[in-house]
């Protein structure tokens, strides 16, 4: 009886957990989204990963690392 | 008076001289973070005795308290202060409530409980933009959220919840980002209640809810005062919530979303700083005496 009541406690707090949690787990599985597939109407749990959004990304930070890489080459060759 | 020894007296001179010493050494730090901190506050005293509108460049001149006046009879200011108590207090009260609720349920044991300490946690540290994009689009538009998903195949009317309640929306988002902070604080004072005397009262009989009302919290009033102070302190600058969902619509416009309105939209400098200076001096007034209760709260936990 005790231990009934513990396990259910136990499936309430994981229920409860992975509902709050639900958000953040959601915009991860959407990273690897393509467009189309982030944003259909019936939300898809299985899809063919895109890594369109993270090449996107590593794309936009090349350029400052490279100038800050620069600046840093610049202060040791004084 | 005491008579002092001539050696007595050389070692009050070196302590003196150590004193100005070491504060010599606080003096750079001292002055970065006057540099940092004072001159942009008294930068914004001066621009809210200006009139200076973006849009008319050739007109800016000395306005006086003009923008105070406006800031006190257009009727922006009172709005907005109910909005942003408001949303303080139900976003404390909604992330308490979880907050402890949470709290109660991780301090047991079971299987896997670090790893929902973790997900639990998350929310308060991914970036509050992040997070107010996350449910704008990912939980409560209606064409592509979750929840309206939900809501829909349950049979339910969908929902525009940023336009239809967007006081509701706000105050979930941040009771969502808040509720770790809280069931941190919680958490660490439930584990620092010793299990002997849980021990004892159960074996006297007491059952869960008579401990949990007369032992746990009780224990729990510090961390709980702790909790809401910092918490309050914190949502009193909310803004991307504001920003980024509802746009200040609804009677959701806070003290900062109103300042940033001014400044970036309606492009008046002068009454922006206006509205800046007296949103610092009402925090003021509020952290003056937050801080003192503070106070308060760690000399009776001292006693205690």
């Amino acid at each position: 009886m005790k231990k009934t009541k513990a396990s259910l406690i136990t499936t309430f707090t994981w229920v409860l957990v992975l509902v709050f949690f639900f958000p953040v787990g959601w915009m991860f599985l959407n990273s690897f989204k393509s467009e189309n597939d982030a944003a259909s109407i019936v939300p898809k749990i299985f899809f063919d990963v895109d890594f369109a959004g993270f090449q996107r990304q590593v794309d936009a930070i090349q350029r400052p690392i490279f100038v800050g890489l620069a600046l840093v080459e610049g202060l040791f060759d004084l | 008076m005491t008579a002092t020894t001539p050696a007595a007296a050389s070692m009050g001179k070196i302590a003196k001289k150590n004193v100005w010493l070491s504060r010599s050494l606080i003096l750079p730090a001292l002055i970065f973070g006057i540099v940092m901190t004072q001159i942009p506050f008294l930068v914004t005293i001066y621009f809210s005795l200006l009139n200076w509108n973006l849009l008319k460049p050739g007109e800016i001149g000395f306005a006086w308290f003009k923008n105070y006046v406006s800031v006190f009879t257009t009727g922006d200011l009172v709005p907005s202060i109910i909005a942003t108590v408001g949303i303080t207090t139900s976003a404390v009260v909604l992330s308490l409530l979880f907050g402890l609720l949470f709290a109660i349920l991780l301090d047991r044991n079971f299987r896997g409980q670090a790893l929902a300490r973790t997900l639990v946690i998350t929310p308060f540290l991914i970036m509050p933009a992040a997070a107010s994009l996350i449910w704008k689009y990912s939980m409560f538009d209606t064409s592509i959220g979750v929840i309206n998903w939900v809501t829909s195949s349950l049979g339910l009317p969908s929902i525009a919840w940023s336009t239809d309640l967007p006081l509701a929306t706000v105050i979930i988002v941040l009771t969502w980002q808040f509720t770790p902070f809280f069931m941190l604080i919680l958490l660490a004072g439930l584990q620092s209640q010793s299990r002997e005397v849980i021990e004892a009262a159960s074996v006297d009989g007491a059952g869960a809810f008579r401990t949990f009302q007369w032992m746990t919290l009780p224990h729990l009033r510090q961390y709980i005062e702790i909790s809401v102070l910092l918490g309050s302190i914190m949502l009193l600058q909310v803004f991307d919530p504001v920003a980024i969902m509802t746009k200040g619509t609804g009677g959701t416009k806070t003290l900062a979303y109103l300042l940033y309105e001014r400044a970036f939209i309606g492009l008046d400098v002068g009454q922006a700083a206006a509205y800046g200076v007296v949103t610092v001096v009402l925090t003021l007034i509020v952290a003056t005496i937050a801080l003192k209760t503070l106070f308060k709260v760690f000399m009776a936990g001292g006693n205690r």
